[in-house]
């Protein structure tokens, strides 16, 4: 009757509670797909329950005198099992997404330690000729002079191959950062209020944008002019030969009548 | 007030009313103590995350980690040195024309040298780079239990607002008891007897129910 419709509040103890948990329920599933999607997992246990586990036991009485008895809660279990194996499903997802991006990680290192190598051979070939024909040019062929010059050129080569090790490393380590700090943002986001599905699209456009970034970001950089020195040398070289012998020819070349710290001769 | 059953009555409808303040100081203590269960299960895992991401800072992890970055860079960079060598020396052009034995025992002494100096050089830019590597993979771990902490705070702040109306819900009065409450006075009020009793007893339950819906206003 009209008792009916006066009910306490009292009823409706906990129902805040329970909306709110199943709304934070629905952000961490939200937030383990995107670390899902950047390769990290749950870290949630995914193994499957054990029927025997006290938690899916509820006690009911069973006689009006209080006598209780243990009963198996079939939902609760089925619940159990279902969060099982979503967060396995999770985790495995989690799990090939890492390879997949741990590949495409090295692969703009990769390109980067290619486009660059290509670079400091081509340079390395150029210094090189520049060299045997400095070297053949004062006459110091077959010497210890060649093997100074030789020596000087796979110095400057190894360091360029160390830069290069470097950058294409610092390429994917850039990557990785970025990638993660667009997963917090997106975190962050969900925690905002934004939806799982419009942070999965919005994460899956990140990681692009990110990986072509890097890349054009490092390809823009050249590698420079690594065998300067050992050129500049005998580049030096050539030149004071060259001014020497016009100086002569024109009859414009006066030596030195001090010696200069012994090191200006005739 | 003497009529045995308007007294039975009136004493009715205190144990109703007793019985309702009771059932709702159970109710709202009930839900603090879930409340608190909730605060001190956000509490834990906020605590938690904050200890596991303070452990690679230990230094014997540290220096294991150091020395795992180092040894990565290391075995990457002489790796590319060797490739580089490998390719290089495919490539180069055999020195052409006689040449002395001096020669050709120093130029591959020095390569010997030179190979060496480049594994050192790996070495050597591996350790220089480590700590940076080292350092910038703790950040991101930070970054990553900050988020985990930031979040379970979000959370444990809209539980305790939600939890907060659980509360002020358990401890409102169950309005049917109020009401049979209500009657069960408005009763006895009515067997207390006579033309003034009846009156004040009509008085008293019209009153009861302006002072129900009042009280329920107030605690809407």
């Amino acid at each position: 009757m009209c008792l009916g419709g006066g009910g306490g509040g009292g009823n409706a103890a906990g129902e805040a509670a329970k909306r709110e948990e199943t709304r934070q329920t629905e952000q961490d599933d939200a937030v383990d797909r995107i670390n899902a999607l950047f390769g990290i997992g749950s870290g949630s246990s995914a193994a499957m329950p054990d029927k025997n586990e006290d938690r899916f036991y509820v006690m009911k009485k069973i006689s009006p005198r209080g006598e209780e008895q243990r009963i198996f809660n079939q939902a609760l279990y089925d619940e159990a099992v279902a969060k099982a194996k979503a967060t396995a499903d999770s985790n495995q997802s989690a799990a090939a997404n890492k390879t997949k991006l741990e590949s495409l990680y090295s692969g703009v290192g990769n390109d980067v330690s290619s486009y660059l190598t290509d670079d400091l051979n081509n340079q390395y070939e150029n210094a090189d000729r520049a060299n045997r024909f400095g070297v053949a040019r004062r006459g110091v062929r077959g010497g210890s002079s060649e093997l100074d010059v030789q020596e000087g050129m796979q110095e400057d080569f190894d360091k360029g191959v160390v830069n290069i090790g470097n950058r294409s490393t610092e390429a994917s380590n850039q990557m990785r950062l970025a990638d993660s700090g667009t997963r917090l943002n997106l975190i962050n986001r969900i925690m905002s209020g934004m939806s799982g599905d419009a942070a999965i699209v919005s994460a899956q456009q990140s990681l692009k944008n990110n990986s072509d970034s890097i890349r054009n970001q490092a390809l823009s950089q050249s590698l420079d002019n690594v065998f300067r020195d050992t050129s500049y040398i005998n580049n030096q070289e050539s030149k004071r030969k060259g001014t020497r012998r016009a100086d002569e020819y024109y009859g414009t070349y006066y030596p030195s009548t001090k010696s200069y710290n012994g090191s200006v001769k005739r | 007030m003497c009529n045995p059953v308007a007294i039975g009555l009136m004493a009715a409808s205190v144990a109703v009313d007793q019985k309702n303040q009771r059932s709702a100081t159970k109710r709202t203590n009930n839900q603090i103590a879930l409340h608190e269960e909730r605060n001190d299960k956000f509490n834990k895992k906020i605590i938690d995350t904050s200890d596991e991401s303070v452990k690679q800072y230990k230094p014997e992890t540290r220096i294991e980690n150091l020395n795992v970055e180092q040894a990565k860079s290391e075995k990457s960079l002489t790796e590319a040195l060797t490739t580089a060598r490998d390719n290089q020396d495919s490539n180069s052009i055999a020195a052409q024309g006689k040449v002395s034995n001096k020669y050709t025992t120093d130029k591959a002494e020095r390569a010997l040298q030179r190979t060496k100096a480049g594994v050192d050089l790996a070495k050597m830019i591996s350790k220089v780079g480590a700590p940076t590597t080292l350092t910038r993979n703790e950040s991101m771990e930070n970054a990553q239990a900050s988020s985990v902490i930031g979040n379970q705070k979000a959370h444990r702040v809209d539980m305790a607002r939600a939890g907060g109306v659980d509360i002020r819900k358990a401890g409102e009065l169950n309005q049917s008891m109020k009401l049979i409450s209500g009657l069960l006075r408005g009763a006895a009020m009515a067997y207390s007897g006579g033309a003034a009793g009846a009156s004040s007893g009509a008085g008293a339950s019209g009153s009861t129910a302006i002072s129900s819906s009042s009280y329920g206003g107030a605690v809407a």
